[in-house]
């Protein structure tokens, strides 16, 4: 009975998950020119990051036994997870602000999941150029005996992401912070994703795979795809879910210390 | 009257900024660790080879480097969306019946919020070196030749944003110019690498684009200081600013006689 409940309630949330991407992709692709002049700058973004590289790798083939080709799976699975993320739940980077300008009291008035609600609110373009960038890397460097693992890793990767925009959010509920904060916060992680993990040693390593496991982004699935594993793959399953409850359960915590403001707004 | 005009408009800006400084230590958060990251790869590669110095540059000095080529590229935030959403939403027509010029109004706003930032980021950042690298070897004199190229470093950066932020007229969207504007000045502008450790045809087509002007020369001489380059260098960028001013108060011209207002 309870198990039929739990589906009953995950079947709804998704038709409205649904719903809201549906309306979302609708509203990014209205102003279609703006759209695919985002797209294609995030798509040239991405690639003077890897020329960048490029340039790096030819001065030093090997960087602690990375070569560039390791490079481009960092980046075609970090830019593919980011883009997902984005396009997914495109909120959870502005979690943060919502909660401290009190715009999640519009979110509470709805029958559904709060967060699911709040952090899949919203689609930018920009996240599409970055999910074609990691795929178009991902075309040219992988057999496609590979590609599903690296599609799969991927998504594995948003989701980790998605939970640490929404930790990172969520600290408005305990924190007296402000949007700048969560700006770097957020940058910070992204930016930790986007360099050659295999640098660190000692407590560093510790500190970014095990206490703040933001490795897991892209570090640690790179390493999968280099040389696959089912312990390795069901490693990264199994922290995915753990960090995706852990946030959910920060949310849900810092939620019942949420003081509404008297914030009056169209959501439109 | 002009000249004091526009140091208190700076001024006031800087005084705004300090009343934020909270702000400006979290952004320089981010350079602390772009400079944490920067340091363990560079620390990879040097122990990887058997020099102490690549291309010149020793470790410390590689990093000190990055402290400066960081401070100066994000001390003034994104200028390219500041003024291009003026553009756009066409707030810039309240600017047009104001007693200064434009563009040197927001260039002394600017300059005064960003010293503040450049200083703090400067500090964070020059404070993970010294954790992670150790001191880089500097003699005091050199200090105000030091800021006088990043300040043309900065006021260069600034006018190349300004072109870019009223072309946003024509683009209807600031943002894409932003990126990628940043990231030339972050790769070929040798913010994030020295161009030295470029492929000798890419570095030459840097070395004559003017981003090389706004980070990589002031933090060189920061790290391999000159007299006859630092003149060298401030000639450069003298060059490029008095350019891309020009170019920018002509779009700008350009820009006055096509906004329209309406009354409301």
């Amino acid at each position: 009975m309870a198990a039929e409940k739990i589906l009953k309630e995950c079947s709804a949330n998704l038709l409205a998950y649904k719903e809201y991407f549906l309306i979302n992709l609708r509203t990014v692709f209205e102003y279609k020119t703006s759209s695919i002049i985002q797209m294609l700058a995030m798509i040239l973004n991405d690639i003077v990051w890897i020329f960048f590289w490029w340039i790096f790798f030819t001065r030093f083939p090997l960087i602690n036994g990375w070569t560039y080709r390791d490079l481009l799976i960092l980046w075609s699975v970090g830019a593919l997870s980011f883009g997902l993320s984005g396009i997914l739940f495109g909120n959870r980077s502005k979690l943060g602000d919502i909660i401290i300008q009190g715009r999640l009291d519009y979110f509470l008035a709805l029958p559904k999941n709060v967060l699911l609600h709040a952090i899949s609110s919203r689609i930018g373009a920009s996240v599409f150029g970055d999910s074609l960038f990691g795929l178009l890397i991902a075309f040219f460097i992988f057999t496609p005996l590979e590609l599903p693992l690296y599609l799969f890793l991927s998504l594995l990767s948003a989701i980790i992401l998605t939970s640490f925009g929404v930790i990172i959010g969520s600290t408005a509920f305990f924190f007296q912070t402000t949007e700048r904060v969560h700006k770097v916060m957020w940058n910070s992680t992204v930016g930790l994703t986007i360099y050659p993990p295999n640098v660190y040693e000692g407590f560093t390593r510790i500190l970014l795979f095990v206490i703040i496991p933001v490795g897991f982004v892209s570090g640690v699935p790179t390493e999968i795809l280099r040389a696959p594993s089912i312990e390795s793959i069901a490693v990264m399953t199994i922290v995915t879910i753990i960090i995706a409850l852990i946030a959910s359960a920060v949310f849900y915590v810092g939620l019942k210390k949420y003081e509404s403001g008297n914030l009056l707004y169209v959501n439109a | 009257m002009n000249a004091v005009k526009y140091f208190f408009i700076a001024k006031t800006n800087l005084k705004n900024s300090f009343a934020y400084i909270t702000d400006s230590v979290f952004s320089a958060l981010f350079i602390a660790l772009i400079i944490f990251i920067f340091s363990n790869i560079w620390g990879v590669i040097f122990r990887a080879s058997a020099s102490s110095e690549i291309n010149g540059f020793t470790l410390p000095a590689m990093i000190w480097y990055m402290v400066i080529t960081e401070a100066i590229l994000t001390s003034q935030g994104k200028i390219i969306v500041e003024i291009g959403d003026e553009v756009i939403k066409g707030e810039i027509a309240n600017h047009l019946n104001k007693p200064y010029n434009y563009l040197l109004y927001k260039y002394f706003s600017t300059i005064g919020s960003s010293l503040s930032t450049f200083l703090i980021s400067v500090l964070v950042g020059g404070f993970v070196a010294l954790i992670m690298v150790g001191p880089v070897q500097i003699n005091p004199i050199i200090i105000p030749f030091i800021t006088i190229s990043c300040l043309l470093g900065v006021t260069l950066h600034f006018s190349l944003m300004s072109i870019l932020g009223i072309l946003a007229l024509w683009v209807e969207d600031a943002n894409p110019l932003d990126w990628l504007y940043q990231k030339l000045v972050l790769v070929i502008g040798g913010t994030l690498a020295p161009l030295e450790i470029f492929p000798s045809w890419l570095a030459s087509i840097s070395f004559i684009l003017p981003f090389s002007a706004i980070t990589y020369y002031p933090a060189k001489l920061f790290v391999q200081f000159g007299f006859d380059e630092f003149l060298r260098i401030t000639i450069i960028q003298c060059g490029w600013i008095i350019a891309s001013f020009i170019f920018a108060q002509l779009l700008y011209k350009v820009l006055s006689k096509r906004v329209s207002i309406n009354g409301g």
